[in-house]
C-alpha cells in the first residue's frame, strides 16, 4: 500500500531537482537546489535579479549544463529529450526568426519539433490575440506582440509543461490582464506551469504555489496561501479610545509578545486566537476598542521579508 | 536518428530560403563563374588578346638527368617563338637520358601545336564558352570564390542562430543538438551541390549563346571536352569545398556570432595566401605549406601548380604537390577533426540568449 502511494507520489511530480547546482568559475549561480513541482500547478520561481531562477529553468531544459546534482522530468531522469517533447518554454524575452512571419515562426517550430497539426497555428494565434498580424514579419512586432507569440510557441503541441520567464515583460495593463488570465487558465486541466516573474503581485494572482530562491538558494517553497498564512505573524491592528494606556495595559500581558505604535493605532503581536482576551483586557482596563484588524501580509512583503538584502529588485 | 536529420534539414530549408544571403550567394558564383567565359569568348573572338594569354603558357620537366641529379626544364611559348629550341633548353635536355629526351621533346611538341600555335589557342579560348569544357571550367573558377561564399553560408547558418537568441528556442523543442547541427551542415552541402548546378546551368545558356553570336564556325556546340571530365570535376569541388563548409560552421559553434566567425574564416583563407608561398621559401618547411587546407584542396582539384624551392646552397628544386589520392584522405582528414570539433563544441556548451551580430 505503501508502495502504490508513493509511486504516486513520484508520478505527481512533474519537476523534481536533488542539489542542483551550477557554477561560473567562482560565482555559484544556483547552489544545491532542492524542490518539487507537482502536476496540475500554476508555480511560481521568485527572486532577485541574479538569483539564479533562468538558470534554473536553463538546466532543466538542457540548455545549462549542471556542475552537480540532478533532476528529474515526469518522473523520469532519463530521456531528456522525450520529455523536452512534453514542455514548452519561453525563457528571458521571446527571439524568433526576424525574417519569418509570426505564424512562419510557429510553422518551423512545429515542424522541427515534429507533433502538431497546420491547424494549431491559427487556434494559438487566435489565443494569444495576433490573428490579425500572424502574417508581419515577426521583427515588425512590438515588445508585446513578441510576448504573445511567445506563449504561442510555448503552447505548441499542447504541452503539459510549461516554463514562462516573466511572460508579461513588454506588455501593456490591458495585455498583462489578458496574459495572467490565460496562463491562470493554463494551469488546469493537469498542465503545469512554472511562471517565473519579477511582479510578486503577479505571482500572488496567479500561482498556486510558490519557491523562492536568493543567491541560487532555496528560500521558502510552499503554496502561496500557506505560506502567508505562516507569515501572517499573529498581528493585530487596534484603535482604542486611549492608546497609551492599552499599551501599557497590553504590554504587561505574558502572551502579548509586543505592542508598536504605528500611524496612529497599536500593533500587537499576539496570536490571533487571543483576540477575545485581548478586548477583553482592555475592557477590563476601561479602554474601548473602536477597531481591530489582523494584519494583512502580501506576497511582496513576505519576499522582502525572507530574501533580505537581496531584494532590491525581484527577477 | 537520420530520419530526424533529413526533417530537421527540410525545414532548415524552410528558413533559409526565405532569406537573402545564400541567393546573393549564389548569384555572386554565377557572375564569377561568367568572366571566364566572357573572357574566353573574347580571346576567341581577338587575335592580339589569344597571343598575350598564350605568352604566359609553359610547359616543364622535373626528373633526374642521366647522371642520377635532379634537373628541372621549362619551356615557353616565348621560347618556341623561333620555330626551334633555344640552345640552353636544348642543352638541359641533352643531359636527361634517352628516354627522357624522346619523351620531353614530344611533350613540347604537343605543347607547341596544342598551346602555342594559333589553332591551339583557338581550342583553349573556344573550350571556355562550348560545352562540356566551358562547364568543367566553369565549376572549377567557381571554386576560387566558392570556398570564401561556402564558409560565409556555413557562418551565417548557424552563428545567426547565436546572434538572434533563436538556438534556445529551437533546442528546447527537443530537436536534440547533434542533429541540429547535422542538419545545418547538410543543408549548406546541398545548397552548395545546388549552386555549382545553378553555375553549370548558366553557363551552358551563356555558352550556347556565346556559340551562336557570332556564329562560331570551328565545331558544334558540344564538342570540346569529355561530359565525365565534367562530372568528376563538380564530384571534385564539392568534395574540395566541404571542409570550408565544416570550417565555418566549426567557428560559428565557436564564436557565437556569425560575424566574428566569417571574418576569423576569411582571415585564415588570406593568411594562407600569404603564407604558404613564405614556407616554400624553405625546403623544409615547404611540405607544410602542401597540407594548409587551400593548398591540399588545390592539390586535390588539380589547381595545384608544381612550386619551386630554392635550398641555402642557392640550388633550385622543382616539387609536385600531394597526389589526388593523398590529397583525398588529408582532406577527409580535416573534414572530421573540424566536425567532431565543433560538435563536441556545441554539445557541451551553454547555450544563452541572444548575442547580436
Amino acid at each position: 500500500m505503501d508502495s502504490i502511494r508513493r509511486s504516486n507520489h513520484l508520478s505527481d511530480l512533474v519537476i523534481q531537482t536533488d542539489g542542483l547546482t551550477k557554477r561560473y568559475g567562482k560565482i555559484v549561480a544556483v547552489d544545491g537546489l532542492s524542490m518539487e513541482v507537482r502536476r496540475g500547478h500554476v508555480y511560481g520561481l521568485l527572486g532577485p535579479n541574479g538569483s539564479g531562477k533562468t538558470t534554473t529553468m536553463g538546466m532543466l531544459l538542457g540548455l545549462v549544463r549542471p556542475t552537480s546534482g540532478s533532476f528529474s522530468l515526469f518522473g523520469s531522469s532519463d530521456g531528456h529529450r522525450d520529455a523536452l517533447h512534453r514542455i514548452g518554454s519561453v525563457i528571458e524575452t521571446p527571439a524568433f526568426y526576424p525574417y519569418l512571419s509570426g505564424r512562419e515562426n510557429l510553422a518551423y517550430f512545429q515542424g522541427i519539433s515534429g507533433r502538431g497539426e497546420p491547424s494549431e497555428l491559427d487556434e494559438l494565434l487566435e489565443r494569444v490575440g495576433l490573428a490579425s498580424r500572424g502574417g508581419d514579419r515577426f521583427q515588425t512586432y512590438s515588445l508585446g506582440m513578441k510576448q504573445r507569440l511567445g506563449l504561442a510557441y510555448a503552447m505548441l503541441g499542447d504541452p503539459e509543461l510549461l516554463f514562462l520567464d516573466e511572460p508579461t515583460n513588454g506588455m501593456d495593463p490591458e495585455g498583462m490582464a489578458e496574459v495572467r488570465e490565460l496562463v491562470r487558465g493554463l494551469g488546469t486541466g493537469g498542465r503545469t506551469v512554472l511562471l517565473s516573474s519579477h511582479l510578486l503581485h503577479e505571482v500572488e494572482q496567479v500561482c498556486d504555489s510558490v519557491t523562492i530562491i536568493s543567491r541560487g538558494r532555496l528560500i521558502a517553497q510552499g503554496s502561496v496561501a500557506d505560506l502567508l498564512r505562516a507569515r501572517r505573524s499573529e498581528q493585530v491592528r487596534v484603535k482604542t479610545t486611549d492608546d497609551a494606556k492599552a499599551r501599557e495595559t497590553l504590554s504587561a500581558l505574558e502572551w502579548v509578545e509586543d505592542v508598536a505604535v504605528e500611524a496612529g493605532s497599536l500593533l500587537v503581536t499576539a496570536p490571533i486566537a487571543r483576540s477575545g482576551d485581548l478586548t477583553a483586557e482592555l475592557s477590563r482596563a476601561g479602554v474601548s476598542v473602536t477597531e481591530m484588524a489582523p494584519v494583512q501580509t502580501s506576497l511582496e512583503e513576505y519576499f522582502l521579508d525572507v530574501t533580505g538584502d537581496d531584494s532590491e529588485g525581484a527577477g | 536518428m537520420i530520419a530526424d536529420v533529413l526533417r530537421l534539414t527540410g525545414w532548415e530549408w524552410f528558413k533559409l530560403r526565405r532569406r537573402w544571403m545564400p541567393w546573393v550567394l549564389v548569384a555572386i558564383a554565377v557572375l564569377f563563374s561568367q568572366l571566364g567565359l566572357w573572357v574566353g569568348y573574347a580571346v576567341h573572338h581577338s587575335e592580339d588578346l589569344r597571343d598575350f594569354f598564350d605568352a604566359g603558357s609553359f610547359t616543364s620537366l622535373t626528373t633526374d638527368d642521366a647522371e642520377g641529379n635532379p634537373i628541372s626544364i621549362r619551356v615557353s611559348c616565348a621560347d618556341l617563338d623561333e620555330g626551334g629550341i633555344p640552345p640552353d633548353i636544348e642543352a638541359q635536355i641533352e643531359k636527361l637520358s634517352e628516354r627522357d629526351q624522346e619523351a620531353f621533346l614530344q611533350q613540347v611538341e604537343e605543347f607547341r601545336v596544342e598551346t602555342c600555335g594559333v589553332a591551339g589557342g583557338l581550342d583553349a579560348s573556344r573550350s571556355t564558352f562550348v560545352m562540356p569544357d566551358s562547364i568543367t571550367g566553369g565549376i572549377n573558377g567557381a571554386f576560387f570564390i566558392g570556398a570564401i561564399l561556402v564558409m560565409i553560408l556555413a557562418a551565417s547558418a548557424t552563428g545567426a542562430e547565436y546572434g538572434w537568441g533563436t538556438l534556445r528556442a529551437v533546442l528546447t523543442r527537443g530537436a536534440g543538438r547533434w542533429q541540429v547541427l547535422s542538419s545545418k551542415l547538410l543543408l549548406v552541402l546541398l545548397m552548395t551541390a545546388a549552386g555549382l548546378l545553378a553555375v553549370a546551368v548558366v553557363i551552358a545558356a551563356a555558352g550556347l549563346l556565346a556559340a551562336v553570336i557570332p556564329p562560331d564556325e570551328t565545331g558544334g556546340l558540344f564538342d570540346s571536352g569529355e561530359w565525365s571530365e565534367t562530372a568528376s570535376m563538380f564530384g571534385k569541388v564539392v568534395y574540395g569545398l566541404a571542409p570550408y563548409i565544416v570550417l565555418g560552421t566549426f567557428l560559428a559553434v565557436l564564436t557565437q556570432s556569425s560575424a566574428v566567425s566569417m571574418a576569423v574564416g576569411l582571415g585564415y583563407h588570406v593568411v594562407e595566401l600569404i603564407v604558404a608561398p613564405i614556407l616554400r621559401l624553405n625546403d623544409s618547411l615547404a611540405r607544410i605549406a602542401d597540407y594548409l587546407l587551400g593548398q591540399i584542396v588545390d592539390a586535390w582539384i588539380a589547381r595545384a601548380s608544381v612550386s619551386v624551392s630554392v635550398s641555402t646552397d642557392g640550388t633550385a628544386a622543382e616539387r609536385m604537390p600531394p597526389e589526388p589520392l593523398q590529397a583525398f584522405f588529408v582532406i577527409l582528414a580535416y573534414i572530421v577533426v573540424l566536425a567532431a570539433a565543433a560538435f563536441w563544441v556545441f554539445q557541451r556548451r551553454d547555450v544563452a540568449g541572444a548575442k547580436g551580430g
